[in-house]
């Protein structure tokens, strides 16, 4: 347990730490910011399939 | 007679076959009449009666024939040159609410609807609010990366849905500590997509749902407009919360910043990262010479 504690105390100066960067910088897409549909012309990686099932009929 | 009573008479035939359980009857006189309004150019005429003879099929669970019509349809929507708005988007999505998520052909169905709006609308991949319809089905059929793929490029509703699959997912897999592979997707794939909003109302609606259902051990750190759960147990979690902030500066030291931080999580996601790296911060990744041309290039003395 002691040892998560001290751990996790680097990661939360860094995350402290990042984000008074972002917020010092400009903001060039503001957070409700999407790209048209229209615009869209590439879908990006495909993503790995997960190593889970999904059960549509345990629902 | 006008051409509306000669339908309205048509379709009360028709009608009447289905009630009596006449389907393969009904189905090909109708299948006759459509084509005889085709061949003259009504189409029009042809479209109503069409898709109003599917949507009797589907109510009298007649999935075949009524799939036969919905391809029909699509097949006189690219005659007629229909264009993809409201009226003839929603008469689509009317007739894939009807239709069983069980049906053999529905992937066909779904691949024909979409290959028509990419066709006839504005969208490369299709149109958005036939993907959020069509993304349902999908996951009622279990079809799930397909869904997510529709779901991703749905109207603003979609999200609700993706994020609903996404959590019922991770629920099912029973894998508590795999809550990074799943909440991984619903950022990567807006992030892609250039949808900054939907990447920051996913996350918090996913780790909102986190929290409340797993009680994990956390500290909000909060920068005014950027927040932050810091999971004390999910640095994986935290990489992914802090990516799409770093994508809004388009600043590459801060990208990089972040990368370091997080070696782990960079190396697992490396492919995704090198394709946000080029979109958002334009950092073009090389491909690895090979050894001969890196031989031949120093002998020709060019790089």
């Amino acid at each position: 347990k002691q040892k998560r504690a001290s751990m996790s105390l680097p990661e939360k100066e860094f995350i402290s730490k990042f984000l008074s960067l972002v917020a010092q910088q400009p903001i060039v897409l503001k957070s409700d910011f999407k790209t048209p549909m229209e615009n869209i012309t590439n879908l990006g990686v495909a993503l790995p399939p997960l190593k889970y099932k999904y059960d549509h009929k345990r629902l | 007679m006008s051409a509306n009573v000669k339908l309205g008479r048509t379709l009360a035939r028709f009608h009447a076959r289905i009630e009596a359980g006449d389907y393969y009857e009904a189905h090909q006189t109708l299948r006759t009449i459509a084509n005889r309004y085709v061949r003259s150019k009504n189409y029009r005429e042809a479209i109503d009666l069409i898709t109003e003879g599917a949507q009797a099929l589907l109510g009298a669970k007649q999935g075949g024939s009524a799939t036969d019509l919905i391809f029909y349809l699509l097949e006189v929507y690219n005659v007629a040159e229909v264009k993809v708005e409201d009226v003839s988007v929603s008469r689509l999505v009317r007739l894939l609410a009807l239709l069983d998520a069980e049906e053999p052909n529905m992937k066909d169905v779904i691949t024909g609807m979409n290959n028509w709006s990419v066709k006839f609308g504005n969208c490369k991949f299709g149109d958005p609010y036939l993907h959020s319809v069509i993304g349902s089905k999908l996951v009622e059929g279990g079809h799930v990366y397909e869904a997510e793929r529709y779901l991703t490029l749905g109207t603003h509703d979609s999200l609700d849905k993706y994020l609903d699959l996404i959590w019922e997912w991770y629920l099912q897999s029973g894998d508590r500590e795999a809550v990074g592979d799943f909440f991984s997707r619903l950022i990567f794939n807006y992030l892609f997509i250039g949808n900054v909003q939907n990447a920051e109302q996913a996350k918090q609606k996913f780790l909102a749902k986190f929290i409340e259902n797993f009680n994990p051990k956390y500290e909000l750190i909060d920068r005014g407009e950027f927040k932050t759960y810091c999971f004390e147990d999910y640095p994986e979690l935290n990489f992914l919360q802090l990516l799409p902030y770093s994508c809004q500066t388009k600043n590459a030291d801060l990208f990089d910043f972040l990368k370091k931080h997080y070696a782990g999580s960079s190396e697992r996601y490396g492919s995704e990262l090198d394709y946000l790296g080029q979109e958002y911060f334009g950092i073009v990744v090389q491909k690895p010479m090979n050894f001969m041309q890196d031989i031949l290039a120093g002998i020709l003395g060019g790089k």
